[in-house]
């Protein structure tokens, strides 16, 4: 399974490819946004983390910027810190999922990425 | 009947003829000859002119002559006759004659001459006709003369005494005269001066009594007293009026003081009297004013317009005062009224314009105290003695004043901040913010100046009352306080969760890594610690969302043990020094409530307990249920703080829930944080209060309980 985190902060993207790679995955990670997207529609990835609030481009513009064929190919899960506004509208039009930070067991979301990933 | 000579003629003849002597015509003795013939007086004449012109006869003689009784008879009344002569053959027929004679003029001296005398006709001549000689003709002549001479002398005296006589009865008439005009003029003075004393007693007893009145006018300082005084003093004009005052107090209107049945009434019009017409005369345009007016009948109207230099130059320059009586005197009368009244008329205006004055500035002061009295801020007038010289009923209903901080703060100590020193040293106006009795005035402190370039002797103090809008303000100002903190804490949180989250994780992976390795058990320890760190921090930054109001703020049903675990993370800096009791209990009976407001209160509660002590100190925080009464259903739930302090001083007691009261120095405190949280508690249909527990201050939280115990979650 190939992963891509984007996500701004080092130790969030740090932990998830440590814990992905501990599971036998292969992990890529993006610092914002804009590389995230570049990568996106360089490669493709079976399963797509994505944190919401990121400098110069947010998740879900991120998301908007995919062309229909490229997001088919992937799930995609959007991360942030802060929970309510758009847990309810954009993210699940968007996202297959959506998680709240701070994650209490890192390995809950390594098998709940496997889970979605293999549902396809 | 012998016919009478032309005697004149004759006599003038004489005069001129025997006038030789040079001696003037009276001084010679009148002879009158009574012969039967001029022969005969010629013969005797002759005889007679020869002894004088010999010097035996003194002075000459002057000659009349006749020859008739009648003729005789009418030169002796005609003129002053010294001597007579009488020459006649026959004497008893002369006897009447003679008597006649001697009637006529008693002092002339009488000679009886004839050649035949007898005895009856002698004493005939000497009883009756008291001749002064009766002479014999026979006799020679020189002894004849010698007689006649004694007669002459006898003539002269009888001439002289009656020349005294007439000289003394002259003198006597003119003594007499003046006498009668000397009494007359003591008599003329006497009554003088009985009138003038007369004058002078009537002229002093009016002295006198002007003297009274103007005393009685200085005495009396009420319009009632002055108008009194003024109806008795024109009482005695019958067909005059009582008094009527017309007073002009301002430009705008003006008042009649007039008399009712002995009653003065006052009555205020609007406008003007305007100026009264001439003094002398009856005024009929102020008469029908008056008639309008008063609204009755009035008669002629005299006025007197009186000085009223005094309450004019104090200020009220429009002041104007008029003395009216309505009057039906006629002219005359009215010209003694004018003099007799004239004379009282200048006591009469100053004890007026002093009454006028006296009122004025009565109602002026008074005008000025309800104006201050109705104002909504207390006010006074204080001295550099903190004396209380003047104020209003707002700062204190006492009319005598002690100082201003006895009578408003109640306190025996000046205020702190006081700013009557510094307004006394600069001469600027001051502004303070002084706490009085439990409530915050902001005291505009205005400096009083009695004379320019002086210093200030005393200040007017305003005191606005601003604890209502200063705690609006406070209150508006902690509000904005925690919406700040909200968002600060919402920034931090998010920032501080993102590092978190990613230690959190990492060190999770790190300690699945550690499972399989060797010796790695101190490792993983480690490792574990961390993540608990983790969690803790991630747990405080939860809170402090939570107690921020980040998110809704929503009343939701909550244990009040619940609400004290969620606020104690946040106090764990305050809570260090002291040890921490906690006796969390009842936590299945749910109150409605804001957790984050109660939060507030929990927080505000046991940061005061802690700073109320000092030392290390026991902080118990307390919640059950409060077993009130029987039936158990209107029971409510508590939650104490208490502490080990000093507790609350009895005094204090009743002012620790006001706004802005603090025990803590300038800028520790707002001295909001019991009332602030009063009112939260009271906005869910709680109570805040001091136990009276321990030695210790012990606040009690009351809350009634919803949802008992079959409603736990």
């Amino acid at each position: 399974m190939k992963v891509l985190v984007v996500d701004d902060e080092p130790l969030v993207r740090r932990s998830l490819q440590r814990a992905f790679k501990a599971k036998g995955h292969d992990v890529d990670l993006a610092e914002d946004g804009g590389v995230g997207l570049r990568m996106l529609l360089d490669n493709s990835y079976d399963g797509v983390f994505l944190d919401v609030l990121m400098p110069q481009m947010t998740g879900p513009q991120v998301l908007q910027s995919l062309p229909p064929e490229k997001r088919q190919q992937m799930r995609i899960v959007l991360m942030s810190a802060f929970t309510g506004a758009i847990e309810n509208q954009e993210a699940t039009g968007l996202a297959d999922h959506f998680l709240a930070k701070p994650f209490e067991d890192i390995f809950a979301i390594v098998k709940l990425m496997e889970e979605i990933v293999h549902e396809r | 009947m012998p016919k009478i000579q032309p005697s004149l003629a004759s006599e003038s003849s004489a005069t001129k003829a025997e006038d030789l002597t040079g001696v003037t015509g009276t001084d010679r003795r009148r002879v009158l000859f009574v012969t039967e013939t001029e022969a005969a007086a010629d013969a005797l004449w002759g005889q007679m002119q020869t002894a004088v012109e010999a010097g035996q006869h003194g002075n000459s003689y002057l000659r009349f002559v006749a020859t008739s009784s009648d003729a005789g008879l009418a030169l002796l009344r005609a003129s002053q006759i010294d001597l007579l002569i009488v020459d006649q053959s026959k004497p008893s027929m002369w006897i009447d004659f003679v008597e006649q004679a001697h009637e006529i003029s008693k002092t002339t001296i009488v000679f009886l001459l004839s050649h035949s005398w007898s005895v009856n006709s002698l004493r005939d001549a000497i009883n009756r006709g008291r001749v002064f000689r009766a002479l014999n003709k026979d006799r020679p002549w020189p002894e004849i003369l010698g007689q006649i001479r004694i007669g002459a002398l006898e003539a002269d005296l009888n001439r002289s005494q009656s020349a005294l006589m007439r000289e003394a009865s002259k003198q006597n008439r003119e003594l007499e005269k003046l006498t009668i005009g000397l009494e007359k003029t003591v008599e003329d003075r006497t009554e003088g001066i009985a009138r003038a004393k007369e004058l002078t007693e009537n002229q002093l007893d009016q002295v006198r009594h002007l003297i009274r009145l103007t005393k009685d006018l200085s005495q009396n300082i009420s319009f009632e007293e002055i108008m009194s005084l003024i109806r008795r003093e024109v009482r005695g004009f019958a067909k005059l009026g009582d008094p009527i005052l017309l007073l002009q107090t301002s430009t705008l209107d003006f008042e009649v003081l007039s008399f009712r049945s002995g009653i003065l009434l006052e009555s205020r019009f609007a406008g003007q009297f305007g100026p009264p017409g001439p003094k002398a005369t009856a005024d009929k345009a102020l008469s029908r004013k008056l008639a309008n007016l008063l609204g009755r009948p009035f008669m002629p109207v005299m006025a007197f317009p009186l000085e009223v230099r005094l309450i004019q130059k104090y200020g009220f320059e429009s002041a104007a005062a008029v003395l009216c009586f309505e009057s039906s005197l006629i002219d005359s009368e009215q010209d003694s009224f004018f003099n007799e009244f004239e004379k009282i008329l200048r006591p009469v205006g100053m004890a007026v314009d002093r009454a006028f004055l006296e009122r004025e500035m009565t109602i002026h002061s008074l005008r000025w105290e309800r104006t201050f009295d109705g104002l909504r801020d207390p006010i006074a007038v204080i001295d550099h003695n903190q004396q209380v010289l003047r104020s209003n009923s707002k700062f204190s209903d006492r009319l005598i004043h002690r100082k201003c901080h006895q009578s408003f703060a109640k306190s025996e100590a000046i205020c702190q901040g006081c700013p009557l020193e510094k307004v006394l040293a600069t001469g600027q106006l001051q502004s303070a913010l002084l706490n009085i009795e439990g409530r915050q005035f902001q005291v505009n402190s205005y400096p009083i100046f009695l004379a320019p370039s002086q210093a200030p002797s005393s200040v007017v103090n305003q005191y606005i009352d601003v604890t209502h809008s200063r705690e609006i303000y406070a209150r508006m100002l902690q509000s904005e306080k925690m919406s700040a903190l909200g968002l600060l804490a919402g920034n931090i949180a998010h920032e501080l969760n993102n590092p978190l989250s990613g230690i959190r994780n990492l060190t999770q992976v790190l300690v699945a890594e550690t499972v399989n390795m060797k010796n790695s058990e101190g490792l993983q320890a480690d490792l574990l610690e961390i993540e608990k760190a983790t969690v803790r921090s991630q747990k405080i930054i939860r809170n402090l969302l939570d107690y921020s109001g980040e998110g809704e703020h929503e009343v939701v049903l909550i244990d009040l043990a619940e609400v004290v675990e969620k606020t104690l993370p946040l106090l764990k800096t305050v809570l260090r020094t002291h040890r921490l009791n906690l006796q969390l209990e009842g936590r299945t009976a749910k109150v409605k409530v804001d957790p984050h407001l109660l939060q507030q209160v929990v927080f505000n509660l046991v940061n005061n307990a802690c700073q109320a002590m000092l030392q290390t100190g026991q902080l118990t925080i307390a919640t059950g249920v409060a077993k009130e009464g029987e039936g158990g259903r209107e029971s409510t739930a508590y939650l104490r703080v208490s502490d080990s302090g000093q507790g609350v001083p009895q005094a204090l007691r009743d002012k620790i829930f006001a706004p802005f009261f603090t025990t803590k120095t300038e800028g520790q405190g707002t001295g909001l944080g019991l009332s602030l949280s009063r009112d939260l508690v009271r906005r869910f249909g709680g109570e805040l209060s001091l136990k009276e527990v321990g030695p210790g201050a012990c606040f009690e939280v009351t809350l009634p309980i919803v949802s008992g115990q079959e409603g736990g979650q």
